[in-house]
């Protein structure tokens, strides 16, 4: 089953930075395959997502690029800075946080991962 | 694993720009992908073309330039979202608030002028400049930078000569014109040659350029529309029936002031004549000087004049002879037979002339012949 875009949309940034904090440097094309092998495809990152928050986490000081010349074509790779490692925490924490409210919220049990 | 060539990497890479994305790193980001995916793709692939399409093709939802402008919204504009749906509230917000004015002055209800106000302000001063901004904010050119913010001001200046005018505020009229004309000469041709650069869209381009010309110019035919024919015929039919009872008024007191056969009696009856000869030619005097038309006593020859040029003080300037001669008539009449106290002078003459029209100028130059002839009996 795949989540739906709205459920991923919020959690982006927090997926990238820690997939970031665990791995040395990842390409574009890296980080959707990774997110796809570790979620058994369920969770499938779009592109049209995946490059603007890239692109605003590079900006924003998150994450550093160096670029690789394949061929004619360049690569970019990505690696977390030390503010974007501070930051991963804080997200990781702060989902975790979250799941933990929505699940005394909506009453689930872990367990067997239906309503009560 | 597919092999891509350099030609194929131009093309992809030729293909990226032509569909809008114009930043360098997206660019090379999009291109690394889309061969990564080529390269590593489960099935053989027999026809490049139809591969990279299927493959770039799942990257939007409705063009690749998209990508870029999310990536630039992220960027410079963290508010975006907020601002979005402030401006949509403020629209249906502004918009619900005019047409419950427009109800209450439909109905004669108090409130409407308030209710009006409040939402054309909100339609005119939060929605339109928000959305334009937020267009700006969007799009890259400066071309449609330009375009927009043109937009964005007649747009503006419209909503509020409508405003103006519903008020009776000054002004209405020249923002009205300047929004329509603008709309009409400015904004149709930019969109007209903007939009014919992308050939898709050409028939959109030219049937939106009518439609904002063939509805400015409505609203225009509206905004530069005169008094009624019925208001202007009821009014001048008010200065006809005041002529008609003064003649008869002049007539009867003069054929009482004839049967007089005492020298002062006929020395009375001429004065009366010279005064009412001189009131005559002061009124198409007054008519001459204003809209060209002489020596007719057929009021219903003053009906096609524009009503605006029958204001006396657009027309006549203080130090006028006419209107000299004029407030000389009253002033003298008024010493003569000593019906008034009042101080003449040039201010005076200002207040209670200027602005008026001229046939409010008849009825009152009407008025003074009565009192001057009632006076002439006793």
């Amino acid at each position: 089953m795949l989540y739906s875009s709205e459920l991923i949309k919020g959690t982006l940034r927090t997926i990238i930075l820690k997939l970031l904090c665990d791995q040395q440097r990842m390409y574009g094309y890296e980080i959707t395959q990774k997110v796809k092998e570790l979620t058994n495809n369920r969770i499938q990152l779009t592109e049209g997502a995946l490059y603007p928050s890239l692109h605003a986490m590079e900006s924003e000081g998150l994450l550093v690029t160096e670029t690789e010349y394949i061929g004619k074509r360049v690569r970019k790779y990505y690696s977390i800075s030390k503010t974007g490692k501070a930051k991963a925490t804080e997200k990781v924490n702060e989902l975790a946080e979250f799941m933990e409210t929505m699940r005394v919220l909506l009453n689930i049990d872990l367990r067997t991962l239906t309503v009560q | 694993m597919y092999v891509i060539s350099e030609d194929q990497i131009d093309y992809i890479l030729a293909d990226i720009a032509a569909q809008g994305v114009t930043d360098e790193h997206l660019q090379n980001n999009i291109l690394d992908h889309v061969c990564c995916l080529l390269e590593n793709s489960a099935e053989p692939i027999l026809d490049f073309e139809a591969s990279y399409r299927k493959h770039i093709e799942s990257f939007y939802k409705n063009n690749l330039k998209e990508i870029e402008v999310e990536a630039n919204l992220l960027l410079h504009f963290k508010h975006y979202y907020l601002m979005k749906k402030f401006m949509l509230l403020s629209g249906m917000v502004g918009a619900g608030i005019l047409l419950l004015g427009n109800l209450f002055k439909f109905m004669h209800w108090p409130g409407a002028a308030i209710l009006l106000l409040t939402g054309i302000t909100l339609l005119a001063l939060v929605f339109i400049p928000i959305m334009f901004y937020l267009k700006i904010k969007e799009n890259q050119s400066v071309a449609e930078k330009i375009f927009l913010s043109v937009g964005l001001i007649l747009a503006s200046a419209f909503c509020l000569s409508v405003l103006f005018k519903l008020l009776h505020w000054p002004g209405a009229n020249i923002l009205g014109n300047i929004s329509l004309f603008g709309a009409i000469l400015v904004f149709s041709p930019l969109y007209l040659v903007y939009g014919f650069k992308s050939k898709d869209n050409r028939t959109n381009v030219l049937i939106t350029t009518i439609l904002i010309i063939s509805a400015a110019g409505m609203l225009y035919s509206l905004i530069a529309i005169r008094i009624s024919r019925t208001v202007q015929e009821s009014s001048w039919m008010v200065v006809e029936n005041n002529h008609k009872s003064n003649e008869n008024f002049r007539s009867l007191c003069l054929n009482t002031l004839s049967k007089d056969s005492t020298q002062d009696g006929k020395e009375k009856y001429q004065n009366c004549l010279s005064f009412l000869q001189k009131s005559d030619s002061l009124k198409w005097h007054v008519i001459y000087t204003a809209t060209g038309i002489s020596g007719n006593t057929n009021y219903n020859s003053l009906m096609d004049v524009n009503p605006n040029d029958l204001i006396i003080g657009k027309l006549l300037p203080t130090d006028n002879s006419q209107v000299r001669e004029l407030i000389q008539f009253e002033a003298g009449l008024n010493q003569i037979y000593g019906s008034s106290n009042q101080a003449f002078d040039i201010e005076w003459a200002k207040q209670n002339i200027f602005g008026l029209r001229i046939s409010e100028i008849f009825i009152r130059i009407n008025d003074i012949e009565r009192d001057a002839l009632l006076y002439a009996l006793k």
